[in-house]
């Protein structure tokens, strides 16, 4: 165990070193391309693991954001897990604005356009995060992914419109093993002071056999259809979504609602975060409601430093994990 | 694994032969672009302070008044427009002149926060930035 986690981190560095390598003479270059590092410290109290009570480096990002003309960018984006145990590419895009209309295109991997993409807090909403797969033979599907595809996005101040023509793996990959494109689409309306959108995913997934293989063109449906919407108070930004999934005879439906309340009168940077969320991952099981309150407050100590602390009740049928608690200190470098 | 490894180090590989072009839209004077275009809290970090150096040196502003100025303004874009999944445009040059102009009217520090913040809710730097490039 000891020896693996040693590896892990020796491979991490020779991998830092080598992308150093990679990219110096461009950085001596030229002074648009920027490397940046962000890395959360939790401290972290969840009663359902072992130990309880632990400090752990919760995920480290590594940005190259490079720009390439007035109307181009390139990301990528190298996201550790867990004390850099699990490692992956997040986002590798290319972005290329003002086009027709005042469009743009995205090509390579990227966030999925369907709604709001996390939540205010830290934890994330399970409507979104919860992976669904029926019988669990099914490749695991969830609405909160990276996908490798193309993206347009067309703004017509008040509204805007996204389209994405994705792989459909539903994860970080480069083989495209599913037979059918996936599509993505997302329309909003902004009403200065509110917005409202709705979302819309249809895809196929490749359908296993029980040894794991792919059963070539035996394609199960899945689709998904969201609402979202968000208002803006003087102090407080509210938002929230509601969300229902079909994947095979699965069905799924979910909402939640978000608050990020300023509380700078109090404190300076101080912010006060909440989610509520109704989620039930499968409607033909009977008592299967989960239920979940988060709240939070975040302060901004410095430029780039930023403390979160955060505790997570669970309620109804999701009572069976017990409650846990965060304090994050979120570091940009 | 590897070849998710083979494929970073190949996208890497190709910026450093093809991406390298200056910014062509930044002011002589302070050093800002027009815009920027982000997805990076870092990035935008580094933006904002960098107007609130140009503040500092351009106007000879005490740093004490403008130091973190821009952190309540930059918390709402990263609290929400990041949140949403959608990036920021920040326009440097728009926001350097207009802080300018309410230091030179005697606003409180807690009231340029307050406005930035408010005019960003608004879409209003964005107007003005459109009005001052005569769009």
């Amino acid at each position: 165990m000891k020896k693996n986690k040693e590896n892990n981190i020796r491979r991490f560095f020779f991998s830092l070193l080598g992308i150093i390598m990679i990219t110096a003479p461009c950085l001596l270059r030229a002074g648009d391309i920027k490397l940046s590092l962000e890395t959360e410290f939790t401290v972290f109290y969840d009663k359902n693991y072992s130990p309880p009570f632990s400090f752990q480096f919760r995920e480290t990002k590594l940005f190259l954001d490079t720009y390439i003309s007035e109307h181009s960018n390139a990301l990528i984006e190298y996201v550790m897990h867990e004390d850099f145990k699990r490692a992956v590419v997040e986002r590798a895009y290319f972005i290329q604005r003002d086009l027709l209309f005042n469009s743009q295109l995205t090509f390579g991997q990227f966030h999925s356009p369907f709604g709001y993409y996390n939540a205010f807090t830290v934890t994330r909403s399970m409507t979104k995060n919860v992976a669904l797969s029926p019988d669990g033979i099914l490749p695991a599907f969830k609405l909160r992914s990276v996908d490798t595809g193309v993206l347009w996005d067309l703004p017509l101040e008040p509204m805007s419109f996204s389209i994405a023509i994705v792989n459909g793996n539903n994860a970080s990959g480069l083989r495209d093993d599913n037979n059918f494109k996936d599509f993505i689409g997302h329309w909003m309306y902004d009403f200065d002071q509110f917005q409202f959108g709705l979302n819309g995913y249809y895809g196929k997934k490749n359908s296993l056999d029980p040894n794991g293989t792919v059963i070539q063109y035996a394609d199960v449906n899945v689709a998904a259809i969201g609402v979202e919407t968000m208002v803006l108070f003087d102090k407080a930004v509210v938002a929230g979504e509601v969300i229902a999934q079909k994947y095979a005879l699965m069905k799924s439906i979910g909402g939640y609602v978000m608050m990020n309340y300023d509380l700078s009168d109090l404190m300076k940077t101080l912010r006060y975060v909440s989610r509520f969320e109704i989620f039930n991952p499968n409607t033909v099981v009977k008592n299967n409601i989960r239920i979940q309150c988060a709240q939070g407050f975040f302060y901004t100590l410095d430029r780039g430093y930023k403390l979160k602390c955060e505790y997570i009740l669970n309620i109804g049928h999701t009572k069976q994990e017990l409650d846990k608690m965060f304090i994050e200190l979120e570091y940009e470098l | 694994m590897k070849k998710q490894r083979t494929f970073f180090i190949t996208l890497l590989c190709c910026f450093n032969i093809c991406f390298v072009n200056a910014q062509d839209d930044v002011n002589a004077e302070t050093g800002l672009p027009k815009t920027l275009h982000t997805i990076i809290d870092k990035n935008l970090d580094d933006q904002f302070a960098e107007i609130e150096k140009a503040l500092i040196i351009m106007e000879h502003i005490e740093p004490r008044d403008v130091v973190l100025i821009t952190v309540p303004l930059e918390n709402y874009i990263e609290d929400v427009l990041f949140t949403i999944n959608r990036p920021a445009i920040i326009y440097p040059q728009t926001m350097f002149r207009l802080i300018r102009k309410f230091f030179r009217e005697g606003k409180s520090r807690d009231e340029i926060e307050r406005l930035l913040v408010e005019m960003q809710k608004h879409n209003q730097i964005k107007k003005l930035y459109e009005e001052e490039q005569g769009k």
